[in-house]
């Protein structure tokens, strides 16, 4: 009989492991989000922008990675962040400068988005002189000398005992590169902070390495363009709340008072995200993923008017139509007008070709596809895939130089890839 | 993140190993007087088990008799991640082919195949099996699985991938009245190498590595007339999972893959 | 919950087992020897049951509802076909219809009302704890522990600014223990507890059900 106390208490454990785990990686980090750039001035962001070799900390982060400065505008304000893409496990760090500190110093947090692993960092941007680090100073700074941020990092909350040194090896590759972020910045199964298709992920895309953004569009019941993915409402993006059924069965009104997001959030709608992208953010592209089956007016109207704001604003911002599906091509060919209506075909070349579409977006598991893209390339058509979260592969893509962009849940991957790529 | 599956997997090991010691100890104080009972017999003893008295089984660690056979054609319903499949949660059929053969009167060799055309999964392995009690029998044992796809579909697929991964695993099974047996099966995935490509462009992965853990809860009995049947439930936490490599799963977590397994046992 | 109850049905589920098993196993030889088994009679068996459910997992209420009522409790309906071979294991098919919560509240002095229920559809398998010995007067054969897996149609309405309808599959399972009392050649009454887990849609409910247990055919 022992024995098959002992059998059962095995037979236990087990199940008390057989279950789905849920994983969590919330962020360690309060940003002040404090106005300007402080000690950080433009000829200091300009100068820390590269590609860093890592010596202390390099088995968590890899041996090189880059840097980056991004920022937000709120109205007169501007918020200024550091990132740091790190290669290896799309890791990426963002920080800020602290105001409080006399030096160069920044606090933040660093994150890997294959798993949960994240962890605080302080850094202080200090040059070496005749092989002596010293306080940084632009005026002072001579040719030979080498920008050094060194500092320490920390896993989850502890506070950061353990030494993270990057030293200034070479200046980003400025070939014009598209970075995009999928579902407005990147995946809620990578456990980020904000919900894909909200407008907080497009205040955070550039900080995760993007230049441009892919969001979903759909109707609701009423005609209002909103953001997202799924064909129905469910627990992957929504708050459970006990509706279910597809998004279009509900009114914008239903939908805004009773449905948020996983974070909290309220599903934008596309102006409110247009509206944000325009006015806050530095992106440069908008990919306008057509989710829904019905006629495309409305979206065109929306995108000439935050085509024209964005012109008003003095932004360098290209807001494009996908097309998926040859439903979606029939909702383009039906539209009256289609001046000023940039599009970007999915499907093959030919039809991409009879669209005049200006931009041609294969999926990356059709392989390279070198002649196609060169032969595309070579009639003045931009060239995108789509949607690579594959490490390896975005190596490969990045450096056979073929594409104007990628499209990818993992933006913080391609920026190393493509900035870290020696020209 | 390993270490925690390493450790849980350690110590169901260790607590049916010290089942198996406690009950072999419980045996051997009631016959203490005795000379230690022989747990298999000659075919010439009285007490020789007649193949034919066994339970057919596959899962059971009970090896077939030497140069003998047995086989179970089944399906095997892998429900997908909702990390990799998002709102699409299926549960996806694979037709489930299994073979056994007996070498020694302890040593098993077993051959599986699973199958959904466009991609496949052919496993072959050792089993040594030990009766411990009359009703208690365990099996350490590995598998070495070779699984391969291929996709090509207009605008959305020219790709290929195969692996190879390894299984090490203990069964234990406890044989309950006589028609009925359960299996408990705790298995170590490991990753041995990958290649994917996708037109052209090939990448490989050739470190080795645990990848995750199973655990496989398999009644065994019979179901009408002579026909027996395994029925049961293998709970798969692992990185990677063949049957989704179209997905190009990157996520460094241990996802959770339960499967639903019936079969019949030929 | 989910995980506590899952175990415990396991555990219960060899417990037994094994307590019956010992009781079988009476003057059991050194090694297992399968008897001829038994040859029939097949039977088509069909049950009905009904009783009280329990939402039994998290629920969640908008934030934007004032005044809120929450209701877990509902009236399962169950319909069973089960196919019983010669053998101890069972093979059938179950559905139903069960809720699972509502809840009511307004928002801005609107009222607003959201109901979810859910029609099982599963394959299900089932063992009597006894087999080899013993006829249906033993007790142990009378107990019977039942799982299931499936899909579960998960509905949902709600009364807000208008009604809207709808329906969305999700994958799931079952759990269920029962005891059967004989009360005619071919009818039985049984009483089930029951575990439904619709596990994409997070629904999962308790439920008690008294059921009629009808030998339809025999062969």
């Amino acid at each position: 009989m022992k024995s098959v106390i002992y059998f059962l208490l095995g037979v236990l454990l087990i199940l008390t492991g057989s279950c789905r785990k849920n994983y969590e990686a919330p962020v360690p980090y309060a940003f002040n989000n404090t106005p300007g750039a402080g000690h950080f001035v433009p000829s200091v962001r300009q100068s820390m922008e590269g590609v860093y070799a890592v010596s202390d900390g390099a088995g968590q982060f890899g041996g090189q990675v880059v840097l980056k400065w991004t920022y937000l505008l709120n109205g007169a304000d501007t918020n200024h962040y550091l990132s740091i893409f790190t290669g290896t496990d799309a890791g990426y760090f963002n920080l800020e400068g602290n105001p409080k500190a006399d030096s160069l110093v920044l606090n933040g947090y660093w994150r890997k988005l294959v798993n949960t692993s994240t962890g605080l960092v302080q850094l202080t941007v200090k040059s070496k002189h005749n092989g002596r680090l010293q306080v940084y100073d632009t005026n002072k700074l001579e040719t030979a000398d080498t920008l050094v941020l060194e500092g320490l990092y920390s896993n989850d909350k502890a506070s950061p005992t353990q030494k993270l040194t990057l030293t200034y090896r070479r200046p980003l590759n400025s070939r014009p590169f598209s970075i995009m972020a999928h579902r407005s910045g990147g995946r809620t199964s990578d456990l980020l902070p904000v919900s894909e298709n909200s407008v907080e992920m497009i205040k955070l895309a550039s900080r995760l390495g993007a230049t441009g953004i892919e969001i979903d569009v759909r109707y609701t019941k009423d005609g209002v363009p909103i953001l997202y993915h799924d064909n129905a409402l469910n627990l992957r993006l929504i708050q459970k709340n006990g509706l279910t059924g597809p998004i279009e069965n509900y009114t914008y009104e239903q939908l805004n008072t009773l449905v948020r997001l996983v974070n909290g959030e309220k599903i934008p709608t596309l102006e409110e995200a247009l509206e944000t992208v325009v006015t806050n953010t530095s992106l440069s592209l908008v990919w306008l993923d057509t989710k829904y089956i019905g006629p495309m007016d409305k979206v065109q109207a929306i995108q000439q008017k935050y085509r024209q704001k964005a012109i008003l604003n003095r932004r360098n911002l290209r807001i494009i139509i996908g097309l998926p599906t040859t439903e979606a091509v029939d909702q383009y060919k039906a539209l009256a007008n289609k001046d000023n209506t940039p599009i970007l075909c999915e499907l093959d070349t030919a039809i991409t070709r009879s669209l005049g579409a200006r931009i041609w977006a294969p999926r990356w598991t059709l392989g390279p596809q070198t002649q196609e893209v060169l032969a595309m390339k070579a009639e003045g058509t931009t060239v995108f895939v789509w949607t690579l979260d594959e490490p390896k592969f975005i190596q490969e893509f990045v450096s056979q130089n073929n594409f104007d962009g990628i499209l990818s849940n993992y933006s913080s991957v391609v920026a190393y890839y493509h900035y870290s790529e020696q020209q | 993140m390993y270490s925690q599956y390493i450790r849980l997997y350690t110590w169901v090991v260790c607590l049916l190993l010290i089942s198996l010691s406690a009950d072999a100890q419980r045996q051997r104080t009631r016959y203490s007087h005795l000379p230690r009972p022989k747990r298999v017999f000659a075919p010439e003893h009285p007490r020789y088990v007649q193949p034919d008295a066994r339970q057919p089984a596959i899962y059971f660690p009970q090896a077939p008799l030497p140069g003998k056979t047995r086989k179970s054609i089944g399906l095997v319903f892998t429900t997908t991640p909702p990390e990799l499949t998002e709102e699409i949660r299926v549960s996806v059929p694979a037709i489930d082919f299994n073979i056994q053969r007996g070498l020694t009167k302890r040593l098993y060799a077993i051959g599986r195949i699973q199958t959904q055309i466009v991609q496949s999964n052919v496993g072959a392995g050792l089993r040594w099996s030990s009766q411990l009690t009359d009703r208690l029998f365990i099996a350490p044992g590995i598998d070495i699985t070779g699984w391969f796809g291929a996709l090509a579909i207009k605008d959305v697929f020219n790709s290929q991938a195969y692996g190879v991964q390894a299984f090490p695993s203990v069964s234990v099974g406890y044989r309950f009245t006589r028609d009925v047996q359960l299996t408990v099966k705790s298995e170590a995935i490991m990753d041995l190498y990958y290649r994917s490509q996708v037109g052209n462009l090939a990448v490989t992965y050739d470190r080795r590595r645990v990848n995750g853990v199973a655990f496989t809860f398999m009644l065994e009995q019979p179901f009408y007339k002579q026909q027996h049947v395994s029925v049961g439930f293998r709970a798969a936490y692992s990185n990677f999972n063949w049957q989704l490599w179209s997905l190009y799963d990157t996520f460094d977590r241990n996802l959770f893959y339960p499967q639903f397994i019936f079969g019949f046992i030929l | 919950m989910m995980i506590h109850l899952r175990i415990l049905v396991w555990i219960t589920c060899l417990l037994i087992s094994r307590s019956v098993a010992n009781a079988q196993s009476v003057q059991r030889t050194d090694t297992v020897q399968l008897t001829p088994p038994p040859r029939g009679p097949y039977n088509f068996v069909m049950t009905v049951g009904s009783g009280l459910s329990f939402y039994s997992t998290h629920l969640g209420v908008p934030a934007a509802l004032e005044q809120t009522h929450v209701s877990r409790f509902g009236v399962p309906a169950t319909l069973r076909m089960m196919w019983y071979p010669d053998h101890r294991l069972r093979i059938g098919l179950e559905t139903g219809w069960t809720t699972m919560y509502s809840y009511r509240g307004h928002v801005s002095g609107e009222p607003a009302h959201v109901y979810v229920s859910l029609v099982p559809i599963l394959l299900v398998f089932s063992m009597p704890m006894a087999w080899l010995s013993g006829t249906e007067r033993s007790i142990a054969r009378r107990f019977a522990a039942t799982v299931g897996t499936g899909v579960y149609l998960n509905h949902s309405r709600l009364d807000y600014l208008g009604t809207v309808l709808t329906n969305t599959n999700s994958l799931g399972w079952m759990a269920a223990g029962s005891y059967t009392q004989p009360i005619g050649r071919r009818l039985r009454v049984a009483g089930e507890l029951k575990w439904y887990d619709a596990v994409a849609a997070e629904n999962a409910a308790f439920t008690a059900e008294v059921q009629l247990v009808w030998r339809a055919f025999s062969w």
